[in-house]
């Protein structure tokens, strides 16, 4: 059984009297251990696309099964339930808790899923050695870089051992190198710990890390490539 | 914890708006305090001098409450040592307990003119034993000579009313009534006393006689228009009453509580409560309306950051209850500033009392407002003042999360 399973998925959005079509009729598997990236140009509908994935939005039409259940049918509060517990995310701008630590920002999944005290501190202690963070545990996001903030929000993406773990343009806020450091630390953890991961990119420079590309146009699949690993 | 800290953090970082909210929470549990205490000093002075002036219960013969003239010397109780000996054999007058009697006496009031020097004024006289329990406010506000003499004759009215008739301590004033025969008659007294009470009524109509002197000018030897009782408590005035009807009936002599006698200045006192609580309530709309506007203020800068939380798991009822949370907190905050700003100054007004002058000569509480402080007006303003910032919140959480998951994220911060 495929860990996602999207029929038919479509997603309008009404703007004034006009309604935007941005997702049209997709329909895709992603099979676990995958590391798949949605490609295409502003506007094809990547976001929304990931968003009807993650629990974040619901379909107009077509369903989105989730480990076999379709989520569209859950409530507001099983669907948190599946983001805490199933679902790790990334955002293109971190999306990192100004006011707590590196380390408490890490945390704070494991403290909305009632993880025990000393599991959490090993944990946060394992994903800052594993993102290259250790010594930031105590530092305030806007004492990182970017590049820093964006590990950060991996190491909390993965702090609930995650089957999925989406990423919204994951470097579109950093430089070329730290972009690469980024999707280089998502390629490992792909590997070593076999978490699959979603991420979205207009950038084709970074196509090389995944195992397979969606490309999208005007809300429908406009192409897919098989990578294999590399 | 981290939700404690979270808030704490987000309470720090506000800095501005959470001392808006703090400084409201302070100023309206300190105004609820003060204006509480005031109103509540305010009744329960009003309410102790009406019932230690009218007693918990009254007797008088049948068809006093319908006499026309207030003072009319025509419904007596007759042998009122004796009514007072079989009700004492009735009542309990020893040891604890609400429905025992503290105090009773048989007092005699009248109407007279009192004339000195050419000079003359109508009053009401009232005839007391020299000890009475009655009129603590004159009795313990006698400014010269003493209140009135057990050995022999005397008198004993206001330093206002000895000014009106150029009296002083020792002069002899002539009482002038319509004795038991309807005749007019006079006695001399020699003023003993001059009190200052400071209250309207007693300063300006009463003036004192011993009983004896009164039932001696009257010519009413063992009457007395009324014997008055004070209660261990006065919630028990009802059932005493209705033990003593029995008794008093065959001597045609009816039985009043002081809800009955005071019934209209009661109605008052009572709505006394609901002026506080309108005040109060008027407070809390005006400071909540203050708080919900900074809450709001500072939760709409933060929907991104909701919208994150939610995103990685936190549901709609925990980020209800965070935001809430922020509220109690700040609440809590104000409240024991707001308490521990006022509460002693309340306190120390209830101990010195506030001097207003003669506003509240009128309203029978002498020229001085002894605030009231209980534990449980104190908690139930602290809570009001946690109330005050959990209704403000609550607005502004159930802004937050009526909004949609990716409404919240696609706001910009």
């Amino acid at each position: 059984m495929p860990l996602i399973e999207l029929t038919q998925v479509a997603k309008n959005y009404a703007l004034g009297d006009t309604v935007i079509h941005a997702v049209r009729g997709i329909s895709l598997n992603v099979e676990a251990g995958e590391l798949i990236s949605i490609v295409g140009p502003s506007g094809c509908g990547k976001t929304t696309l990931l968003n009807m994935i993650g629990c974040i939005d619901r379909p107009t039409s077509g369903t989105v099964k989730f480990g076999g259940r379709d989520v569209a049918a859950l409530s507001d509060a099983q669907q948190a339930d599946i983001r805490l517990h199933r679902i790790g995310f990334i955002f293109q701008s971190f999306n990192l808790i100004p006011v707590l630590s590196v380390g408490e920002n890490i945390e704070l999944p494991m403290i909305l899923a009632h993880a025990p005290v000393n599991k959490r501190k090993e944990t946060v202690e394992r994903l800052l050695a594993a993102v290259g963070l250790t010594e930031y545990t105590r530092h305030k996001p806007n004492e990182l870089s970017g590049g820093q903030r964006q590990r950060v929000a991996i190491a909390r993406a993965l702090v609930n051992s995650p089957d999925l773990v989406i990423a919204d343009e994951p470097t579109a806020n950093l430089d070329s190198r730290t972009g690469d450091e980024v999707l280089g630390v998502m390629k490992e953890l792909n590997r070593k710990e076999k978490v699959t991961f979603v991420f979205s990119t207009h950038n084709p420079g970074i196509l090389q890390y995944a195992t397979r590309v969606i490309k999208l146009k005007d809300g429908l699949i406009a192409g897919m490539t098989e990578q294999g690993a590399n | 914890m981290l939700f404690l800290k979270l808030a704490l953090l987000n309470i720090r970082k506000y800095k501005r708006r959470s001392i808006i909210i703090v400084i409201s929470v302070v100023l309206s549990v300190s105004v609820m305090v003060f204006v509480g205490g005031m109103l509540d000093g305010l009744k329960n002075s009003f309410f102790t001098n009406l019932l230690q002036q009218s007693g918990h219960l009254q007797i008088h013969e049948d068809g006093w409450k319908q006499r026309l003239d207030p003072y009319s010397i025509r419904y007596l109780i007759d042998q009122p040592d004796s009514v007072m000996k079989s009700i004492r054999a009735t009542l309990p007058t020893t040891g604890q307990g609400g429905g025992r009697i503290r105090r009773m006496e048989s007092i005699l009031q009248f109407g007279a003119l009192l004339i000195h020097n050419g000079k003359s004024i109508a009053m009401v006289g009232q005839g007391v034993k020299p000890d009475t329990a009655f009129f603590s406010r004159v009795t313990t506000h006698v400014v010269e000579g003493s209140f009135l003499p057990a050995a022999h004759s005397g008198i004993a009215l206001s330093a206002s009313s000895a000014r009106l008739l150029d009296l002083k301590l020792g002069d002899q004033l002539a009482v002038l009534v319509q004795d038991s025969t309807g005749s007019p008659y006079y006695l001399t007294y020699p003023v003993t006393g001059i009190y200052h009470s400071g209250v309207s009524e007693m300063d300006d109509s009463y003036f004192f006689l011993t009983l004896s002197d009164a039932q001696e000018l009257l010519d009413l030897p063992n009457k007395a228009t009324e014997i008055r009782i004070t209660l261990n408590d006065p919630a028990s005035a009802s059932s005493v009453a209705n033990r003593l009807s029995p008794i008093l009936g065959p001597k045609k002599l009816s039985i009043e509580t002081w809800r009955q006698i005071n019934g209209s200045i009661i109605v008052f006192i009572d709505m006394s409560d609901w002026f506080t609580l309108i005040i109060n309530v008027f407070i809390i709309i005006v400071s909540a309306t203050v708080i919900t506007n900074s809450i709001l203020m500072t939760v709409l800068e933060r929907i991104p950051v909701f919208g994150t939380l939610r995103a990685i798991g936190l549901k709609r009822s925990q980020l209800f209850l965070m935001i809430v949370d922020e509220g109690l907190m700040l609440g809590t905050i104000g409240s024991l500033i707001g308490i521990a700003l006022s509460v002693p100054f309340v306190v120390y007004l209830q101990s010195h009392g506030l001097n207003v002058g003669a506003i509240s000569t009128a309203l029978g509480t002498g020229t001085t407002y002894y605030f009231s402080m209980t534990p449980r007006n104190g908690l139930l303003d602290f809570a009001g003042g946690v109330l005050i910032a959990v209704a403000g919140s609550l607005y502004a959480a159930m802004v937050s999360v009526r909004r949609t998951l990716i409404e919240s994220l696609s706001q910009e911060a």
